[in-house]
């Protein structure tokens, strides 16, 4: 199967089973019935059978068989041999709450310029004026928020 | 529960025997490491973990980064005495069986630093099962230690331990 020298070249030299589409009767299977699609799926089926039985087999087994002698230093959290002398959930100070709604607002409105500049050349002109005015909009709403104090910390 | 509790209550016997030579066999060659590099010594362990020696010979060349799946602690190098209480909370928080290999003069007694900042030997807070010599030992050294601690371990089997 080698693509060099005089044998067929692109699609043809593949396999038959790697050719796109290579019968319009059955669109999904190579020279089957279409609705052979699901009998395909069986052995990842026995496989996912499989693997969820050796899973529970071996929690099974290693919780049935091994030695368990817990006591309170062995079952704290580790963090790589210290302590902890403090719980992990913290209160944190309502002033972040304010920095990331307004983050969240302008980088969800950022992903917009990803499909806009991509069809920039076809938009033309009504495109960068289009998105002019979007920017322009969102620039009232940041000046709005700066002179509301949105924007300072304390 | 478990298997060693199991074997106490069957007493010494041909299912039990035979079980604990399997058990053995298993935990014998699949000895994880906690990765816990302490000093100069801990250069020549993940010497040991290279291409050139190899420890995946034995199957102990899976370092874990949690003591919760590991089965060795390798002290390798010097412990302070700040260090200790942590050293002894990571071997805690391993789960049985576990094994402790020290290596070098600095675990095993300090070494050359005959001071008060120092542990004057891991064996002080963590039972030690191989004691390495050498200042680095070389990791041919620390080979030559799991295959003294795979040996013992097959030859333990599920008698408990004392």
């Amino acid at each position: 199967m080698t693509v060099h020298g005089g044998g067929p070249r692109g699609e043809a030299c593949l396999p038959r089973v790697l050719r796109i589409n290579p019968s319009p009767q059955a669109p999904f299977l190579v020279g089957g019935r279409p609705e052979a699609v699901l009998e395909t799926y069986v052995p990842v089926l026995i496989f996912v059978l499989i693997v969820l039985g050796l899973i529970g087999a071996l929690v099974t087994l290693s919780f049935v068989l091994g030695p368990a002698k817990p006591f309170k230093r062995k079952l704290a959290p580790y963090e790589s041999g210290i302590i902890p002398d403090t719980p992990a959930v913290r209160r944190l100070s309502v002033r972040f709450y304010l920095t990331a709604m307004l983050f969240i607002i302008f980088d969800v409105e950022a992903v917009f310029f990803y499909p806009w500049a991509v069809l920039l050349r076809q938009l033309k002109w009504f495109g960068l004026i289009e998105m002019l005015v979007f920017i322009g909009i969102l620039l009232i709403a940041l000046a709005h928020i700066w002179k509301k104090g949105g924007l300072d910390w304390e | 529960m478990g298997v060693e509790a199991l074997a106490e209550s069957l007493g010494q016997n041909i299912l039990t025997t035979t079980l604990g030579k399997l058990i053995g066999w298993g935990r014998g060659n699949s000895v994880w490491p906690a990765q816990f590099g302490l000093a100069c010594c801990a250069i020549e362990m993940i010497a040991t973990a290279t291409a050139g020696v190899d420890i995946a010979r034995f199957g102990s060349e899976a370092f874990r980064a949690s003591p919760r799946q590991s089965d060795l602690m390798i002290v390798s190098g010097r412990v302070s005495q700040k260090m200790a209480p942590i050293l002894r909370t990571v071997y805690d928080q391993m789960p049985e069986p576990k094994w402790v290999i020290s290596m070098g003069a600095c675990a095993s007694t300090g070494g050359v630093f005959n001071n008060y900042a120092l542990l004057q030997g891991v064996d002080k807070i963590v039972p030690v099962d191989v004691y390495i010599p050498g200042c680095p030992p070389r990791p041919e050294d620390l080979l030559n230690a799991l295959m003294i601690l795979q040996e013992r371990i097959k030859a333990q089997g599920i008698t408990p331990r004392q």
